[in-house]
């Protein structure tokens, strides 16, 4: 089973809706899923995947022995992969309790994907101590690749087998104009592998408030693309899209 | 000059002021004994260019250049007159 947390260091550059929408990407290719909401209090992932009125048990839960990891997992209502949601009080949970838990979920699953915290403090360190590897997220904006490295520094502390990056949000016009940098910049500048290129989507930001991910999104093709590397370690960027003429 | 040119440079001087701390106090002392040293063979006029930087490679790559007027040189280096 592959554990691989998903994490930014900034909050708001798209790491849940990534989170979710690769989980959902794998799971329709055939891969068995789970999604974990490492975020403890200001949990999310629920809410992105549309299972928030269907959580009957969270990590909590699991972690007091009130059921077992499987009973608190949800099945997703737009694919196979199953999602562990994130206990609504923020109290402390352990690094060594959520990697038992992250731990008890071998065997079950292809991939395991953590949905981590913003920031660098405990919930991070919580987080990508349960896993294996790392996919880092940023936009291409300067506080975001900024926080990115700081990140990359951190993550190198760990013993992961990989850390890769994925650039959201990218906009192709503004690239081609010589007026933001390009996701293969941004990676050079991070010294990482690029993993995923995703366009900025307003199809993923209007349907994401419904939890939900259609078809024909624009980014599709970039996820399929993300979902590719992830899975053998290869790297191609999603073809720019055509210019619109309102851009 | 593009934007996204600017940014770049912008942003790996950041990463690398980040990543090895380097400080405003750390460039001044720096330049001011660089300074010292090309004064002795060198006429300079203006304080010399540092770039510091991380390259490719994820060493610190140190960059110094200076406009100079003339070369000063040694008693012992002056050509006899035959």
């Amino acid at each position: 089973m592959r554990k691989i947390v998903i994490t930014s260091g900034k909050g708001g550059v798209g790491k849940t809706t990534i989170t979710a929408t690769l989980g959902r990407t794998l799971a329709k290719q055939g891969f068995k899923v789970v999604l974990i909401d490492g975020d403890v209090g200001l949990n999310n992932l629920d809410v992105v995947t549309g299972v928030e009125s269907r959580i009957v048990y969270d990590i909590g839960d699991v972690l007091a022995g009130r059921c077992r990891p499987y009973q608190a997992l949800v099945l997703d209502s737009e694919s196979s992969m199953r999602i562990l949601p994130s206990s609504v009080n923020s109290e402390d949970v352990s690094s060594q309790a959520f990697r038992g838990v992250v731990d008890s979920m071998q065997g079950m699953f292809d991939f395991l994907l953590i949905d981590c915290p913003a920031g660098i403090e405990h919930g991070f360190h919580r987080a990508v101590s349960s896993a294996s590897e790392a996919i880092v997220v940023t936009t291409p904006s300067a506080s975001a690749i900024r926080d990115a490295d700081k990140v990359f520094r951190l993550l190198s502390t760990y013993n992961l087998k990989s850390t890769s990056l994925v650039v959201n949000m990218l906009r192709h016009d503004l690239v081609s104009r010589g007026e933001m940098l390009s996701p293969f910049e941004i990676a050079k500048l991070l010294h990482t592998t690029l993993v995923g290129a995703i366009p900025d989507d307003d199809v993923i930001t209007v349907y994401q408030q419904l939890g939900k991910a259609p078809d024909f999104a624009p980014s599709r093709k970039a996820f399929e693309a993300l979902v590719k590397n992830v899975v053998q370690g290869t790297f191609e960027v999603e073809p720019k899209r055509k210019r619109r003429w309102w851009r | 000059m593009k934007i996204n040119s600017i940014v770049e440079a912008r942003l790996r001087d950041m990463l690398t002021n980040d990543k090895f701390g380097l400080s405003d106090g750390f460039l001044t002392s720096f330049k001011g004994e660089i300074l010292t040293v090309l004064r002795d063979y060198f006429e300079i006029e203006d304080k010399p260019r540092v770039d510091i930087k991380e390259n490719e490679n994820g060493k610190i790559e140190i960059s110094i250049s200076a406009d100079a007027t003339k070369i000063k040189t040694f008693c012992t280096t002056l050509k006899k007159s035959v």
